[in-house]
């Protein structure tokens, strides 16, 4: 059925509430009237308040409180309106969670998620802009997904909170709008990459937002003949580069494009990883798309230029292809005014 | 009170009714033990040291055992335990396991984690302690969380958790307590004030007037406790756990106890400067005498026992502690593939 990313969210958090009692979300204003932007809607009134609950601005504790929980077999979702705010919680995430099954040798889990949203919201600035895949994907004993689609937003949510490892959920913003096909019925797993777009030219590997802007960049050049593929990371870690390698066997070239700063990004490591198997096959170099390494300005014409766009992708694509510039003045970006609605 | 040999083999811990307000001599008896088996274990590890086969930094609870095992006697098995780096106390004072906890110091396979955690990180899941952890203050909230799910489970065990003066001053400790107030969390914060922050006295961090003051607008119970005399200890968490239950609230043990040793390591530290003049300290003081929780407890019962029973109880705990070294120097190390094994599941 179709619904959007936000809808999926909601659903996927209730279904995990009806079919498990261990299931508990809260964080900042989770509980409110806004609900985090809907998401958490009905949750209260469904589940009650000891399992739904708004917390106190105290997200080290709280995420401590989490992994308390966690360790006692409850199985919480964390959830921040805004990734920046996951800072508050980097000690427990790393000094705590991460290392506690390891520590105990398997005798003591963490099966915790922690949900954030990420990216481009509307003139947001420097500390509400961030995605910060990269530090969590740095970690051993975390796991990071970063779902693009309503479709992964169902799935990924479902198997994240099934998931006995602390998962570090990130979610876009701009995502919530999409309206696509759901089909509940699909396996509930953490599962790798997806092909989101087959094509012979060259290789799109997208995360999050990244995945709806390789979309527009591959309308745009198949107007000219070029035929992108494009794929998503869902799970960031643990990665399996194995569909990302295949697709660049395909077509010897590739752009990473990971919505986050380029350099120590995401990207670096699918891009040595990429070069570590296929180095002397390739046609060019792969290209890294990201943020500009800048903190995010919120003046939108600073804005438009921090973020990694559609453009910016053709742009690149035009690069390792050695082919003339296409005419993008037509071309519309998305936007805060301008959303995508779907479908992928 | 003479206690007789039988009384001695008991192996199951005292029931409710058998402690009555004033602490019987078997109550004693049975602290006493438990102080000096974890005594023991540290003096074997100050001994052992020098053969370099603990590869782990050592933060040592001489001193400590008083306020531990006073405070776990008045709660059940089933409490869950949280603790710091300088948890070996806790550790042998729940599990009273002399093997795992040499097999966990010497790296070995076969202790509760196969080495991975040694001396910062000792646990015991299946007995209830969950976690000890080497950054101040990070496992309380975790006792915060495990409180929560507690109520939410409808388990009426307390959950303990215990910091160091140090503790008191990270930001969580602050969140973690108003979190559990708000949510009349069944838990007790146990603040072991030794006063130092490795080589830092409190006089030299503190900008409050008191901690039992800076609690106080909190909604739980407080309790100040000499933390070097295990009965007085035992007594005020009783009488802690009395108030909690009818105000349903969380509780806060201030308790004051001495470092013997320097912070981290096996030498004793008490007579170096930076301690002198900070603790009220001269040369001449022997703070065995006065801190040392032991002392004042094995004096009294020594009046009142048969002269051979103390002993009889030491040279018992010291061949256990003897087959245990034995058991962890023989024992092999972790394969190499335990590197990789429950990163993640």
């Amino acid at each position: 059925m179709k619904m959007s990313f936000a809808d999926a969210i909601n659903l996927a958090l209730v279904h995990e509430m009806e079919s498990d009692p261990r299931v508990v979300v809260f964080g900042l204003d989770v509980a409110d009237h806004k609900r985090i932007l809907g998401t958490t809607k009905n949750l209260v009134e469904q589940f009650g308040e000891q399992r739904c609950f708004s917390t106190p601005l105290s997200e080290d504790a709280m995420t401590g409180v989490a992994i308390g929980m966690a360790t006692a077999g409850l199985r919480p979702v964390h959830t921040h309106i805004r990734a920046d705010f996951v800072l508050l919680s980097m000690n427990q995430l790393v000094n705590m969670a991460s290392t506690m099954n390891y520590m105990s040798q398997g005798k003591v889990k963490c099966p915790l998620v922690v949900r954030a949203m990420i990216g481009r919201g509307w003139g947001q600035g420097p500390q509400h802009s961030k995605s910060l895949q990269s530090y969590f994907a740095h970690i051993p004993g975390l796991k990071v997904v970063m779902p693009a689609t309503p479709q992964d937003a169902y799935t990924l949510m479902r198997a994240s909170i099934q998931d006995d490892n602390p998962v570090i959920f990130l979610e876009h913003r701009w995502s919530h709008f999409a309206v696509d096909e759901v089909q509940l019925e699909k396996p509930l797993k953490l599962v790798g990459s997806e092909c989101l777009r087959s094509g012979t030219d060259l290789t799109v590997v997208c995360t999050s937002w990244m995945a709806v802007e390789a979309l527009k960049a591959a309308q745009i050049m198949e107007r000219k003949g070029i035929h992108l593929e494009i794929i998503n990371i869902k799970t960031l870690s643990p990665l399996d580069v194995k569909p990302i390698i295949e697709s660049v066997r395909k077509t010897k070239r590739c752009i990473v494009a990971d919505y986050d700063w380029t350099f120590c990004g995401y990207s670096a490591e699918v891009t040595s990883q990429v070069y570590n198997a296929l180095y002397n096959q390739l046609l060019a170099p792969i290209e890294r798309l990201g943020f500009q390494h800048v903190p995010c300005p919120t003046t939108r014409p600073l804005e438009n230029l921090f973020y990694a766009s559609s453009h910016d992708i053709v742009k690149a694509a035009e690069k390792l292809l050695g082919i003339d510039s296409i005419d993008l003045s037509q071309e519309t970006q998305y936007s805060h005014e301008i959303r995508f609605k779907g479908p992928f | 009170m003479e206690i007789l040999e039988r009384d001695l083999e008991k192996k199951a811990p005292l029931s409710k009714s058998e402690i009555t307000d004033s602490q019987s001599d078997l109550l004693k008896l049975e602290l006493y033990k438990k102080m000096l088996s974890i005594r023991l274990c540290e003096r074997r590890i100050q001994t052992e040291w020098h053969t370099d086969d603990m590869k782990t930094p050592v933060h040592m609870s001489i001193g400590q055992e008083g306020l531990v095992v006073g405070a776990l006697a008045t709660v059940s098995p089933q409490a869950k335990l949280f603790g710091t780096y300088r948890s070996h106390s806790l550790y042998l004072a729940r599990t009273e396991d002399y093997k795992g906890f040499f097999l966990e110091m010497f790296g070995r396979q076969g202790g509760e984690s196969d080495g991975k955690a040694g001396s910062m990180h000792l646990a015991s899941p299946s007995q209830g302690l969950i976690s000890t952890s080497a950054v101040v203050g990070t496992t309380i909230p975790l006792a915060v969380g495990s409180a929560l799910a507690n109520q939410i489970n409808k388990i009426n065990d307390p959950v303990l958790v215990f910091f160091g003066d140090g503790a008191t001053e990270e930001g969580v400790f602050w969140e973690s307590l108003n979190f559990a107030c708000h949510k009349k969390l069944n838990i007790i914060f146990v603040c072991e004030d030794n006063e130092l922050a490795i080589h830092t006295h409190l006089a030299t961090r503190k900008g409050y007037r008191s901690f039992e003051e800076a609690i106080s607008p909190y909604n739980c119970a407080v309790r100040s406790v000499d933390g070097t005399d295990v009965l007085k200890v035992e007594k005020c968490f009783r009488d802690l756990l009395s108030e909690m239950n009818e105000r349903k609230s969380p509780g806060v043990v201030h308790a004051k106890y001495f470092r013997f040793n320097e912070h981290v390591g096996v030498g004793e530290d008490y007579h170096q400067e930076y301690r002198l003049n900070a603790q009220n300290l001269n040369r001449e003081t022997d703070p065995y005498k006065l801190f040392d929780p032991l002392y004042t407890l094995e004096r009294e019962l020594t009046e009142k026992l048969k002269t051979d029973v103390l002993k009889k109880i030491e040279s018992e705990i010291l061949k256990e502690i003897d087959s245990a070294i034995l058991l962890a120097r023989n024992a092999p190390f972790p394969a190499d593939s335990e590197l990789y094994t429950n990163v993640t599941i």
